[in-house]
């Protein structure tokens, strides 16, 4: 399997320092609250969200850039942090939609086929993990047939003796 | 050929190793990314797409005896991410402020771009090389002059570029480079933690109070 570290640390360990998240978090609600919150001040809150090293605001991160989404236009850029946001919480199928859809608008683009390709190194990974569990699954059922088998076949060898 | 490899193995043991983060910043279409990708990997793509944010590249090369590994951060130009961008200037100790010959709007630009550098980079004494890129088209607006002019009045270095014929390109890199390490104050006190500081949370982050779950 390639070796994606340093791609990964260069795309997602970019993370945003907690004041500045803070800061745009004070901005975003004081907008809110006047009633002039724009696509723009959605945006910059979101992608805040998303760099940030918390769970919990790459979230909330998520679902502000997904409302976005919806509206249709500048679909490239929000589709791209989501890919990175889903990416960052270990969603690696989500991120692989987002992503995919990034890379159908702009199938050159090199940003996005990093991306993929960090997400697709992920999937493959977890599909050998679970290949592992479900073949390890298998061998150990195989045995305890097998070993009943063999005390099934000692009780009828007894029974017959008798 | 009887030379032997170990006055070499002597020669690398000894050369410095530097860390730099260098930004690339400027109007949109400019040329930045083309700039970048032609240092890093010498291709070029007339459809270069916009960039998202911000894009990262690191190659390392020798100078005044030094190995230097430059973490290069191209930013994106367009209005939606001018107010994201500048959590990237923290720890530059270069930066390379692009302009398109042909548009004479991201030259009048350039104001306004040195404004955001004074405002968000941490090191004041940062070294600032001012490109005028794409000077393989036939219809440029901006002279030579101009640029030199531009660039003498805010003590910056200047030279003019094309990404898609590698003029220029090469020297705008390595001249930045040469002037940073003509000033040891701005790279050896973190020498050891550029690698860090290269991304934007420069280690200072706070410990976590909350038990939030991390990335």
């Amino acid at each position: 399997m390639a070796d994606n570290s340093e791609l990964e640390k260069a795309i997602i360990g970019d993370f945003i320092p907690l004041a500045m998240i803070q800061a745009a978090e004070k901005e975003y609600k004081k907008k809110n609250e006047e009633g002039s919150l724009t696509d723009q001040d959605r945006f910059s809150y979101a992608w805040h969200l998303i760099k940030s090293r918390y769970k919990d605001d790459i979230k909330k991160g998520i679902s502000i850039m997904g409302e976005l989404c919806q509206d249709g236009t500048d679909q490239r850029d929000y589709l791209y942090f989501l890919a990175l946001a889903y990416y960052k919480l270990e969603e690696y199928s989500e991120a692989e939609q987002c992503i995919n859809r990034v890379l159908h608008m702009e199938p050159n683009n090199s940003q996005a086929k990093d991306l993929k390709k960090l997400v697709s190194g992920k999937i493959q990974q977890d599909n050998l993990i679970a290949a592992g569990v479900v073949g390890g699954a298998a061998l150990v059922g195989a045995a305890a047939v097998g070993t009943l088998a063999v005390i099934g076949g000692a009780i009828v060898a007894k029974l017959i003796s008798k | 050929m009887g030379v032997s490899p170990r006055p070499l193995r002597g020669n690398l043991r000894v050369m410095e190793d530097v860390s730099l983060k260098i930004l690339i910043i400027g109007d949109s279409g400019v040329g930045k990314s083309s700039l970048l990708l032609r240092f890093v990997n010498n291709t070029f793509d007339p459809d270069q797409a916009s960039t998202i944010g911000v894009d990262f590249k690191v190659k390392t090369v020798q100078l005044a005896g030094k190995r230097v590994k430059l973490a290069i951060w191209d930013t994106a130009g367009q209005e939606r991410f001018r107010t994201l961008t500048p959590a990237y200037y923290r720890g530059a100790q270069g930066v390379i402020l692009v302009y398109d010959v042909c548009l004479p709007d991201t030259f009048e630009g350039l104001e306004v771009w040195l404004n955001e550098l004074d405002t968000y980079a941490t090191k004041k004494d940062l070294v600032k090389m001012l490109v005028g890129n794409k000077i393989d088209k036939t219809e440029r607006k901006i002279s030579r002059a101009d640029g030199l002019q531009f660039a003498r009045r805010n003590s910056m270095l200047f030279i003019e570029s094309s990404a898609k014929t590698r003029d220029g390109v090469q020297e705008a890199f390595e001249e930045l480079v040469q002037k940073i390490l003509q000033n040891p104050d701005l790279y050896t006190e973190n020498t050891s933690t550029v690698n860090v500081s290269s991304n934007p949370s420069s280690g200072s982050e706070p410990p976590s109070l909350c038990g939030c779950s991390l990335v």
